[in-house]
């Protein structure tokens, strides 16, 4: 015994049945692993950002690098710069140089210290110009760091200056990693940026309520304000005089966000799947096993004798034309059936039938006598027999031909059609031979025989402009014993008896038993 | 025939008649003020070099042209782009038969340099070296002795010659290292300088170098072009203006020759143009403008 599926139908089911647990399975658990996806994806997303970050600051310090050097290099610059340190000039010339040349650079800060640690440019960002000149202090001319400033972090660069070979003071160039860096970098990174300096947040993209608040982070996994957000570090290599940190932070809210958008796409998507499969597996019902099981219904008819009622189709796929060729097929049987009816019928009726004159033929008697006793008996009554013999119908056939004696014999079948009820059975027995079943009383019997005798006697033979007289003589007899097996020898015997009684009273005459009528 | 209808009828063949013949006439004939505007190459005097003789050019152009009765093309707007006495040399040496070139220099050729080029120098006029300072130093006149005892390093203060206490910032230009004249006419040297100067390499760097430092003072030819913006004012030397006058009596000490150099043999026109350039009423505008002194 096997599982699987024996008929098209079940299989279908069974495939179907199948992909919708498959869908349901793989959806299921994408489902439930959607969460670690998420986290793991978020990880994922918030390392790559942090390294994203860390890209934007290299190259953001070396274009700085570059603009520093631009701005060292400048020969007008160190020019400048050597008479406002040597003629002791003040240093606005120094400032009218450095905006003509350098205003359009977008950077905030510019500093810039003489050999000797004055300020000669950018006064006011003194932290800056202290860093400057300690550098200067410690021989450090060229270099790029971070440097922290209130609630921002600052990208430095510095380079020394020269003028004919001599160092005459460094330049520093900063941009700031302030609040609107933050914004567009976070907006950049989908991310949340703080900067957080002993433990406590200096400035952040979540807004001025999160800033001052306590920055303890459980494993990369920071709450502020009961919001949780997954942290990590971004890197500020080379920080001078620098403790605050930059740090990266995604929000657990958004990423629950996604996370319900996720599901919400995983179930989206399983419905449609489980849908469409079910709408896949009903067309294919519909259009496949359907008139498959109505070609079977068919067929089933047809085995057991049935010729069903087909309709042709319209439809132009394999089982529409199946159907249709199956459809002309049984409607030609039926057309076929109907021909053999027929012609059985046709059969029958001449294996019963005496062609000559269109009566039933003795044959046929032996079959129908049975029947009708027996009908008679239903109905209380008994069966007459009529036996009927033309008299001299040998002189008749001598002297006007065989042909006259077959126009005799069918103008008697007619005298008989005319005198007997439609209940009455009329036979011819073999020559000028007839016999008359007719059910009913004797006395009614003896009526009919008379009335045949007398019509045919009043009724001459019309051949060949000729009227030819003819007379019969009838013997009757008269049964109503059921079951009795020799019923139809026995009254075809007395019917017999009867009529040589007839034909030796005289012919044209009608016996009965051993007296005449 | 309708004489009427007949004369309709041949007018406009007429007329069709008369503009074939003119522009037949238009194709030989080419009227003289036609050959101006799109003259050949061969026409064009070609003058470059110095800013301040270009300036002497440039002013009277179409006037030289008018009385030459050819084109001239000049170069020389900055002295900054180029186009200074070398180029002067240069394009002077091109001349040639069919494309007649000369130069203009800013101060007088050396001895050699005229030999060893076979050049011509057509001295055009002396212009005055304006000493130069910042608008908004209040001095107005200095000492020849005082300008270049400041150029020399030895007044280092405005104070010292009566103006505000400021440390004074010298900007040089030392061009033309080898000719006599200009710069030479305040100190001989470049030696002679004071070392912590600005040294430019241009005259518009020079104006630039004025306008930044406010205690700044500079050398510059008369005929310079200043910017309206410009922070930029000369001072009397001496108690004297640098004027054509004052260059003559020898009262303005500072000066320089401007000219004008060919090469080779020059034709009648040039000639022409050279006397032209600092004779007449247009070049008196100019002196009187710029403080020339014809040659």
């Amino acid at each position: 015994m096997t599982l699987f599926p024996r008929t098209y139908r079940n299989r279908l089911l069974f495939y179907t049945s199948l992909l919708i647990i498959f869908l349901v399975v793989v959806l299921g658990y994408s489902y439930q692993s959607s969460r670690s996806a998420i986290l793991e994806q978020a990880n994922r997303n918030v390392t790559r950002i942090t390294q994203q970050i860390t890209g934007y600051l290299v190259e953001g310090s070396n274009k700085l690098n570059q603009q520093v050097r631009m701005i060292s290099d400048n020969h007008e610059l160190s020019e400048y710069m050597f008479i406002v340190v040597n003629v002791d000039t003040d240093s606005l010339a120094l400032h009218k140089l450095t905006d003509r040349l350098f205003g359009w650079l977008p950077r905030t800060k510019m500093v810039i210290v003489s050999s000797k640690g004055d300020v000669l440019h950018g006064n006011e960002y003194s932290r800056l110009a202290e860093v400057l000149k300690n550098q200067i202090k410690y021989g450090i001319n060229e270099s790029t760091f971070y440097h922290s400033n209130d609630s921002t972090i600052e990208l430095v660069s510095t380079a020394p200056i020269y003028y004919q070979k001599e160092h005459i003071g460094t330049v520093a160039i900063a941009e700031l990693l302030d609040k609107n860096w933050m914004i567009k970098i976070a907006r950049q990174s989908s991310g949340d940026l703080f900067i957080v300096r002993d433990g406590a947040i200096l400035q952040s993209t979540l807004g001025e309520m999160t800033i001052g608040n306590k920055f303890h982070h459980d494993e990369g996994y920071l709450t502020i304000n009961d919001a949780q957000y997954l942290v990590r570090p971004i890197s500020l290599e080379n920080t001078k005089n620098n403790t605050s940190q930059l740090w990266l932070g995604l929000s657990e809210k958004r990423l629950i966000s996604e996370l319900e958008e996720s599901r919400r796409n995983i179930l989206l998507i399983s419905l449609f799947g489980i849908i469409a499969i079910i709408a896949a597996g009903t067309l294919i019902f519909r259009n496949f096993t359907t008139p498959l099981s109505q070609l079977i219904e068919y067929v089933d008819e047809i085995e057991h004798g049935v010729l069903p009622e087909i309709a042709e189709t319209k439809a132009v796929d394999e089982m529409g034309v199946l159907r249709n060729h199956f459809a002309r097929m049984v409607s030609s049987l039926k057309e076929k059936q109907g021909m053999l009816k027929e012609i059985h019928t046709k059969l029958e009726e001449q294996a019963a039938t005496d062609p000559l004159t269109d009566l039933y033929n003795r044959r046929h008697l032996y079959d129908l006598f049975p029947k009708l006793l027996s009908e008679a008996n239903r109905a209380e009554k008994g069966v007459v027999v009529l036996l009927c013999d033309l008299d001299k119908f040998k002189s008749l056939n001598d002297k006007y031909g065989h042909l006259a004696g077959d126009e005799g014999l069918k103008h008697f079948a007619r005298i008989l059609k005319i005198c007997s009820r439609t209940s009455d059975f009329l036979f011819r027995m073999g020559g000028e031979e007839f016999l008359v079943l007719s059910i009913g009383e004797l006395k009614g019997g003896m009526i009919l025989a008379e009335k045949i005798r007398s019509s045919l006697e009043q009724t001459p033979l019309i051949y060949e402009g000729e009227s030819i007289n003819m007379t019969v003589s009838i013997g009757a007899s008269y049964t109503n014993s059921d079951g009795e097996d020799e019923a139809l020898s026995r009254v075809i015997r007395e019917a017999d008896t009867a009529l040589y009684v007839a034909k030796d009273g005289g012919r044209n005459c009608i016996g009965l038993g051993g007296t005449l009528h | 025939m309708n004489i009427k209808l007949l004369t309709r009828c041949t007018m406009p063949i007429k007329s069709i008649t008369k503009l074939g013949y003119v522009l037949l006439l238009s194709l030989i004939y080419v009227p003289p003020g036609v050959t101006g505007e799109v003259a050949k190459d061969s026409d064009v005097i070609i003058g470059a070099g110095a800013h301040f003789s270009w300036i002497i050019f440039n002013t009277r152009k179409s006037e030289l042209e008018k009385i030459l009765g050819r084109p001239l093309r000049l170069s020389g707007k900055s002295s900054g782009l180029g186009v200074g006495c070398k180029a002067g040399i240069k394009v002077a040496k091109e001349n040639r038969p069919g494309h007649e070139t000369f130069g203009m220099v800013c101060c007088p050729l050396s001895k050699d340099t005229i030999a060893s080029n076979g050049l011509t120098a057509h001295p055009l006029a002396t212009e005055p070296v304006h000493i130069v300072v910042n608008k908004s130093n209040s001095v107005k006149n200095l000492s020849a002795r005082n300008v270049r005892a400041i150029f020399r390093g030895e007044i280092t203060n405005w104070s010292k010659v009566g103006g505000p206490d400021k440390p004074i910032v010298v900007v040089t230009r030392n061009h033309c290292k080898k000719r006599p004249g200009h710069w030479k006419t305040i100190v001989p040297s470049v030696d002679d300088f004071r070392k912590d100067r600005i040294n430019v390499k241009s005259a518009s760097a020079m104006v630039k170098r004025i306008n930044d430092f406010t205690g700044a003072i500079g050398h510059i030819g008369a005929t310079w072009e200043y910017d309206k913006n410009d922070q930029v004012k000369f001072i009397k030397v001496g108690g004297y203006a640098p004027m054509a006058k004052n260059l003559k009596n020898k009262k303005y000490p500072f000066y320089r020759q401007l000219s004008a150099v060919t090469h080779g043999g020059i034709s009648s026109d040039m000639k022409k143009l050279l006397r032209a350039a600092h004779t007449g009423s247009g070049f008196n505008k100019l002196s009187a403008k710029y403080g020339l002194l014809p040659n």
